[in-house]
């Protein structure tokens, strides 16, 4: 099999970049990323959605905006009736219930973490990030830097999903925007 | 600022929505005469007040939207999905959860 790469390689180097002292916003690209997109029909969309959750040992589907996951994936609702896979491949879907795409290639995943990250995504996106509003396992698609990107609050910490050629230039904008907070490169 | 309580997202920015137009037309049928398409395409009421419009939440969800708003207030009074299958599945998950 080929080897993936990523359409960020070559593009940045890991470092410590700059304020000094504590770095406040730590970015990494998550490599071979695993993503399929299900979409459903409107009266199709209940049985759609359990057969995912199933299918990574939940009991049922995410509402809108949220997500479900377990150590064999996860599920985002991303749109009322699309759902994100991540990490395993989709169920056998009658083409009478919805269909699958697979869009492994087609987004480009950085995970942002650090005491200062929700700070650091609030100059970028137009969104409510503070934890009442934005709690763990909460999703969001907006546009940072007019670019359409979804945000998934994982484990403390973002999964930005942008689209693959999209990538360079908003991880430029992220590199930029991270220098005032201290940078940490993985 | 606009904000649109966007019924799958939640209250969001009007950056991240475009606006689709007139939402109170009736448009003709496909087979009507060119000055009917006509007054149905170009004839607009520039209402001072409340208007039916659409708009889409094009950086969101993608879902187009049916909202009522005021066109000197800004202030928005109702939004509902304009796909009524939308507007039912919407509603069926918000019943389960109350």
């Amino acid at each position: 099999m080929a080897n993936r790469l990523s359409a960020l390689a070559g593009h940045y180097s890991p470092g410590r970049f700059g304020a000094e002292g504590q770095a406040g916003v730590h970015l990494s690209v998550v490599a071979d990323l695993r993503l399929h997109q299900v979409a459903a029909w409107p009266d199709s969309l209940p049985a759609v959605g359990q057969l995912l959750a199933n299918s990574i040992g939940q009991a049922a589907k995410p509402g809108p905006g949220c997500a479900i996951s377990s150590e064999q994936g996860a599920v985002l609702r991303i749109e009322p009736l699309k759902f994100w896979l991540l990490n395993l491949d989709p169920p056998t879907i009658e083409a009478e219930q919805g269909c699958s795409l697979d869009l492994s290639h087609s987004r480009t995943c950085v995970h942002i973490d650090g005491p200062q990250a929700q700070e650091f995504l609030g100059r970028l996106l137009p969104l409510d990030l503070r934890a009442a509003a934005f709690p763990d396992n909460r999703v969001a698609s907006s546009a940072l830097h007019h670019v359409g990107v979804t945000l998934w609050h994982r484990g403390g910490g973002y999964d930005l999903f942008i689209p693959r050629g999209f990538a360079v230039s908003i991880w430029e904008v992220l590199h930029a925007t991270a220098l005032q907070f201290g940078l940490e490169i993985s | 600022m606009i904000r649109i309580d966007c019924p799958f997202c939640g209250l969001r920015d009007h950056s991240e929505f475009s606006y689709g137009g007139d939402a109170s037309i009736n448009y003709p049928p496909l087979d009507a005469p060119a000055e009917q398409w006509h007054d149905a395409v170009f004839l607009r009421e520039n209402i001072r007040g409340r208007q039916l419009e659409t708009w889409q939440h094009t950086s969101g969800c993608r879902m187009w939207l049916n909202v009522e708003r005021d066109t000197v207030s800004h202030e928005i009074f109702a939004v509902w999905p304009a796909h009524r299958g939308y507007g039912r599945v919407l509603h069926a998950e918000k019943e389960n959860t109350e």
